[in-house]
């Protein structure tokens, strides 16, 4: 059984949603991880790809990074067999809009159902409460869990009801009532409201939550909430046998040829070298997490495109590397592609260096902005060039990884 | 060794600036315990090296109650006697969380370096920016350059780089137990100290016993006559042991007490004395007070005539220089306030260190607030030498361990026994302690 090969999309615009959807793939044993930039997409990269992944972030920065060129190999991508995962951000990226420069990626007719001329009274003020849209508003009537329910797709006899943290992400409405997958059904204990109960009900109740559309020999997958988000293994499943039943788990969409002329080549270090760069890595997490730790303290926040960015968003970053350290560690032999090493070395220590000017920025009241985006975009270097060592270290040995497949499908 | 530890023991050369990671094996745990069972082991392993050995008790940092304390072992510049020194307020246990259970230094360097010890890493550090500078200030400089306030320091000032045989080495900005002139061996191998940060978690064998025991036993603490009464802070202390008039005497200048973590009794009390001790809230001064440990040093000065608000100074110049204030206190022969701090760098006489010499004076040598069922000089000066051992093998806040007749030795290695899932019996702390002790 051969695994998918599955490209995420962690470049400009993104926010730190992909992660999750690291620790959802690399707990089904799905080890074959491509980390994208836009710099990737646009060089077409993901044609090897059997599913490229596009999570949250800012769906106006993610398709102005990705470009008109970004778009088009996007749709070729999907027309020619493959499957696209689009969360939250992700998922608002491919719906139909006149709006530039989301126009670059009007692949399929739906509707979102979060949109209004006229801005609903916000309950609790919230930076992340709504989005301008042109002459419109993108709003969000609630935050955290809501409860989804399942179609007929996967199981025609039992649908299912399981919850999924919804932040921003869109309620929508499909043309085909087919390609819907699952539905807002209701709010839990847990859902925060941040306009009237009664105007979220309108807004999402029975909309739909997830869609398939089927896009020529490809499908678009659009998750309004975030069904990767690790504290939900129910909405996990499902992400995990939505790629299982498109790629079938055994199936390459014939791009061998794309593979082996791609592939990179992969050195492996050991010994020493290993153990120096294994050391230096865990010297400059651990550097930038006490520094982003204290980032916490301080009342402060920071408006990056049209998103929000909190302190606690870089922690999260710092925390997937450094809660794989020992993992890595582990291994005596790291595989890696030439120019890594330095890249992540780089990347590692320039972020420390930036968390520290941040800190004294803010401890001095000076602007902070310019030092939070050059932040978050090196930790968008450092965590995908840190993933990639990561999978590919774990990934040498192809046994190892089919039997991981086979036993982790089920997500524990 | 799997848990309440972090499996590793750093040994680092100043000489040749080599760091190496030994494994903390359970054999060692199963013979030595911890604490200054190992760092006396550790001592004796590499004293040819002249090391300075830095460990934490096998319980320090989880939830037994008052597991704040780590310890310094080394030969004391002054006596010549390897002594135990604890590491208190929040430092001690930062050392465990920072990565490691016990850091053997070696050799002297060539130029002034501090450790930066974090999450597992050990890093030697140019301290050209901070030597020549005061306590305060190189702890205030390395936060800054860390970028984290809770960053835990043990540093030396200028007494410990000029080797003055009082140099304490200090944790944070405030004085330390060391009574050994610890901070004129620092100096002399160009050290000019720690500075401690990690986000560690510490495993435990038996977690849901370990808490539930732990809560157990604090709640006994807690009933105990002198929590039920609300006791707190250094003058109480020096009141249980008959100097009741420094309680009057100190209150005007008393702006809070704290405690060491997950200490019961709050051993350290905050003197305001550039700044209103009213404040309720955070004082926008950069040096409002001086927190306060030593009891001795307090009621020494106020022996010597000064005030209150002076004392205050005078210990705010001690930890700033990194002096013992008890020594200054003792020897000065001064009685103003400018001539004490002007007297640091010409101080002469030594200062007893009572029994085999093993132990800090600062800690009380006697029962606080409870008497133990103790009489006799001879009896209470061997508890207390073995009360202090017991404290710094399993990292309980000395002081306190002389409060508290309900943290028993046999409820340590009981806890101990359950986090480890080690077999840790009497005969083997018996043995631990006859070696300490020798």
């Amino acid at each position: 059984m051969k695994g998918p090969k599955i490209g995420l999309y962690a470049g400009s615009g993104t926010s730190h949603s992909w992660l999750w959807f690291v620790d959802l793939f690399e707990k089904a044993g799905f080890y074959d991880l491509v980390f994208l930039d836009e710099f990737s997409v646009q060089n077409n990269d993901i044609k090897v790809l059997d599913v490229l992944v596009v999570s949250g972030g800012d769906t106006f920065a993610v398709a102005k990074s990705l470009g008109k060129e970004g778009g088009q190999n996007i749709k070729s991508f999907v027309e020619q067999g493959g499957t696209y995962i689009g969360s939250c951000a992700g998922a608002y990226l491919p719906m139909n809009s006149s709006k530039k420069p989301l126009d670059w990626f009007n692949f399929v007719d739906v509707k979102i159902t979060n949109l209004s001329k006229t801005l609903p009274l916000a309950e609790i003020t919230t930076c992340k409460f709504c989005t301008s849209y042109g002459c419109d508003f993108v709003f969000h009537p609630v935050r955290e869990a809501v409860a989804l329910k399942t179609t007929s797709f996967f199981d025609k006899k039992t649908p299912v009801v399981f919850t999924a943290p919804l932040y921003g992400g869109p309620g929508m409405k499909a043309c085909d009532p087919s390609w819907v997958l699952a539905v807002y059904e209701g709010f839990t204990r847990k859902t925060s409201f941040l306009t009237s109960r009664k105007i979220a009900e309108k807004t999402l109740i029975k909309k739909a939550a997830v869609i398939r559309v089927p896009y020529k020999k490809g499908q678009f997958y659009l998750l309004g909430p975030h069904l990767e988000h690790p504290k939900f293994k129910e909405a996990n499943q499902f992400i995990i046998d939505a790629v299982i039943s498109e790629t079938g788990m055994v199936q390459n969409r014939g791009s061998s040829k794309y593979r082996l002329k791609s592939a990179p080549l992969k050195e492996k270090i050991t010994g020493k070298q290993a153990k120096e760069l294994l050391l230096s890595i865990r010297r400059e997490l651990s550097n930038s997490r006490i520094v982003a730790a204290s980032l916490e303290f301080l009342p402060i926040q920071w408006l990056i495109g049209q998103k929000v960015y909190e302190p606690q968003k870089m922690r999260v970053y710092l925390e997937s590397m450094w809660k794989r350290m020992k993992a890595l560690e582990k291994n005596k032999v790291l595989i890696l592609e030439p120019g890594l090493y330095s890249r992540i070395t780089s990347a590692a220590c320039q972020i420390t260096l930036e968390l520290r000017r941040i800190k004294q920025q803010i401890d001095e009241n000076l602007d902070s902005l310019e030092t939070a985006v050059k932040i978050f975009d090196l930790l968008h270097v450092l965590s995908s060039s840190f993933f990639d060592l990561y999978f590919a270290t774990l990934f040498n040995g192809s046994q190892q990884y089919h039997e991981g497949i086979k036993s982790k499908v089920k997500i524990k | 060794m799997e848990y309440l530890s972090t499996d590793k023991i750093l040994v680092i050369d100043l000489s040749t600036a080599q760091i190496e990671e030994d494994e903390l094996s359970e054999s060692l745990v199963e013979e030595k315990i911890g604490g200054i069972g190992i760092t006396n082991y550790l001592y004796d392993k590499y004293k040819q090296d002249d090391p300075i050995v830095i460990g934490t008790g096998l319980l320090s940092g989880t939830t037994y109650p008052a597991s704040a304390s780590g310890q310094i072992t080394a030969k004391s510049p002054v006596t010549g006697k390897v002594c135990h020194c604890p590491v208190i307020y929040k430092t001690g246990v930062e050392i465990k969380y920072s990565g490691f259970d016990y850091i053997v230094v070696k050799g002297q360097s060539q130029s002034p370096v501090y450790l930066w010890v974090h999450d597992g890493v050990a890093d030697i550090s140019d301290a050209a920016d901070i030597w020549g500078k005061d306590v305060w200030e190189s702890t205030d400089a390395l936060r800054r350059f860390v970028g984290d306030d809770l960053l835990q320091t043990m540093m030396i000032g200028p007494a410990g780089e000029k080797r003055s045989d009082y140099a304490q080495v200090c944790y944070n900005h405030w004085s330390s137990p060391d009574r050994f002139g610890f901070g004129k061996l620092f100096g002399s191998k160009n050290l000019k100290g720690f500075a401690f940060r990690g986000m560690g978690l510490i495993e435990i064998a038996e977690p849901e016993d370990f808490v539930e025991r732990s809560l157990e036993i604090l709640k006994e603490v807690k009933e105990n006559d002198f929590l039920e009464e609300n006791k707190k802070g250094i003058a109480q202390i020096l009141s249980a042991l008959g100097e009741e008039d420094v309680e009057a005497w100190i209150a005007p200048i008393i702006h809070r007490h704290s405690a060491d973590y997950f200490t019961p009794y709050a051993t350290n009390t905050a003197l305001f004395i550039d700044e209103d001790p009213g404040l309720l809230e955070e004082s926008q001064k950069d040096e409002p007070g001086v927190l306060v440990s030593d009891i001795y040093a307090l009621s020494g000065f106020k022996k010597i005539g000064l005030s209150a608000v002076d004392t205050g100074r005078a210990l705010k110049a001690c930890a700033k220089y990194g002096i013992d204030p008890f020594a200054v206190a003792q020897l000065c022969c001064k009685t103003s306030l400018e001539d004490i701090t002007g007297c640091f760098d010409s101080l002469d006489g030594s200062i007893d260190i009572p029994g085999r010499g093993l132990f800090t004076p600062w800690c009380p040598t006697g029962p606080i607030f409870n008497d133990f069922d103790l009489s006799g000089e001879d009896e209470i000066l061997s508890w207390w030498e073995r009360r202090q051992a017991v404290s710094m093998i399993f990292g309980i806040q000395p002081i306190f361990c002389l409060m508290c007749p309900e943290l028993t030795e046999e409820n340590m290695l009981e806890l101990a026994s359950i986090g480890t899932d080690l077999d840790l019996t009497q005969d083997t702390l018996d043995a631990v302690i006859d070696d300490i002790l020798g």
